[in-house]
């Protein structure tokens, strides 16, 4: 046995195995105790909802697991940047999936979130590929907004691609999974199609202790 | 789903799929622990393309990047890939394996035209520590075989996918289409390091800077405190090499484990096929 090919191989995948602790642990999102509590509402976590929904015998792959990997430690970390997406297949088409993550922030966008969320977008629009959000989302996440709010590459740029793919003839399924506010309001809405999960899904612009005071 | 129409296709080349002949668990024991470590890329190439087959574009030319049609997972794929182990040229000159020479940019730029021409998708697997320096090389237009090796890359009109699978540091990630020349996915192995340059060099740089800073403000920098001064400056600029860095601010799509190469590929390229619409492929001025 070549001793050097041993040394490269143990290295290797000891990297790999971490890779993988990490991927475990960034799946949890914002921790078990919060998956529990979806749970206990009746809801299910972003993970669970996307096993779900896609073919069990194909293959997927994931955009974007470590995104927001040891940042904003400060407000609590952000786990792949508070939003799943994956690439898999629904009824055997393959397709793009944005899901929220309501344990992180209750799905609230951070500027990396922002960021993950356009990803998404140009992968669905530079390979025409079909996209579903499932959408459960407090909008942008307040105390960072003059990070995520008006430059081109910030949120408002989702909603002009929402506009701009459905121009284009891609199909946009958006579901509504949780509460759904301000900008998280207007994902859905902007989709060519969108469809609201019974008792736990609510969709508006504004809670009523704002709305005297500001206008969305 | 399943009750819409079918759209037109792109109509990338795809076969029936055949696995790798050679191992593909054996990339983990051919990636040298050691980044500065050299080793053959074909060892790699050939673990991941269907049947192992793979044939080579230009072989005895511009070493240092070796491009090759193959399949994966059936589907047809040019592919461009750093060199890393040394070789000599016809002249018997040794080039340093993992950069980008005159030759071998001449070369890629070449065959990446040739796919565009030929409707293949292109994989670049990235271990490259940048551009030839030196005067032979400035001489010799290194900066203007550079210029259409990014110009071919750029201006491509089939899908491009990177993967990188060792170093990406400086206008080498650029020329071999790092994230700013729009590839449909890049992914990284867990070994990867992104960088402007390579620490050790990038430390002596950032010491140099931070030492003549202290000593304009009038401070005393023995031998101690300037060892102590580079360390702080590694574990920095380590930390921003990693790839975990790169994934948490999507420079990059994944960091993923080499065995699932094939799978993100195929799956892309399967994903960039629904688009039918292909521009024209019009490099423009070539640096010639």
């Amino acid at each position: 046995m070549d001793i050097t090919f041993n040394k490269n191989e143990d290295a290797l995948k000891l990297l790999v195995a971490t890779m993988k602790q990490r991927l475990a642990k960034v799946a949890e999102g914002g921790g078990k105790k919060s998956i529990d509590k979806l749970h206990e509402k009746g809801k299910l976590h972003a993970r669970e909802r996307i096993k779900l929904l896609f073919d069990q015998d194909k293959p997927c792959i994931e955009i974007g697991a470590f995104t927001g990997f040891n940042m904003y430690q400060e407000h609590g970390g952000c786990p792949s940047g508070g939003v799943v997406v994956k690439i898999g297949y629904v009824a055997g088409r393959q397709c793009i999936v944005v899901a929220n993550d309501a344990t992180v922030k209750a799905g609230a966008w951070f500027p990396i979130t922002g960021k993950k969320n356009l990803r998404a977008q140009e992968i669905a629009i530079e390979n025409k590929l079909p996209i579903i959000y499932l959408v459960d989302s407090a909008g942008v996440f307040l105390p960072l907004q003059d990070e995520i709010f008006p430059d081109k590459e910030h949120f408002g740029r989702i909603f002009r691609n929402n506009a701009i793919m459905s121009s284009m003839g891609i199909t946009q399924i958006a579901a509504i999974m949780g509460s759904c506010v301000a900008g998280g309001a207007y994902l859905p809405i902007m989709s060519d199609e969108a469809y609201i999960v019974k008792n736990t899904g609510s969709i508006f612009l504004s809670r009523s202790i704002f709305s005297k005071s500001c206008y969305w | 789903m399943d009750k819409i129409g079918a759209k037109p296709k792109a109509g990338f080349d795809r076969v029936a799929a055949k696995p790798p002949v050679l191992k593909e668990e054996e990339i983990y024991g051919i990636m040298p622990e050691e980044i500065t470590k050299q080793y053959d890329v074909l060892d790699i190439i050939k673990r991941l393309v269907d049947d192992s087959a793979f044939d080579e574009y230009k072989p005895a030319y511009g070493k240092t990047i070796v491009c090759g049609l193959g399949r994966i997972d059936g589907w047809s794929v040019g592919i461009v890939a750093n060199q890393r182990k040394v070789v000599k040229n016809k002249k018997g000159e040794l080039q340093i394996g993992g950069v980008i020479y005159n030759d071998s940019a001449d070369k890629a730029a070449r065959f990446i035209m040739n796919c565009n021409q030929k409707k293949i998708p292109l994989l670049f697997l990235q271990d490259v520590t940048g551009f030839m320096v030196g005067s032979k090389s400035e001489h010799a237009g290194i900066i203007k075989d550079g210029a259409k090796l990014v110009n071919a890359v750029a201006n491509s009109v089939v899908p491009k996918f990177t993967v990188i699978i060792g170093n990406s540091f400086g206008a080498g990630n650029y020329a071999m289409c790092g994230k700013a020349y729009d590839p449909r996915l890049i992914v990284a192995w867990p070994n990867a390091k992104i960088a402007v340059m390579g620490g050790a060099q990038a430390g002596k740089v950032l010491l140099q800077i931070q030492v003549a800073s202290l000593k304009a403000k009038g401070e005393v920098i023995t031998a101690e405190k300037e060892k102590e001064l580079l360390d702080h400056i590694l574990n920095h600029y380590n930390e921003t090499m990693d790839p975990y860095y790169a994934a948490a601010r999507l420079w990059v799509d994944s960091i993923i484990d080499p065995l699932d190469t094939r799978k993100w590929v195929s799956m892309g390229i399967e994903m960039a096929n629904n688009n039918d619409e292909m521009k024209a492929f019009n490099p423009g001025v070539i640096q010639v």
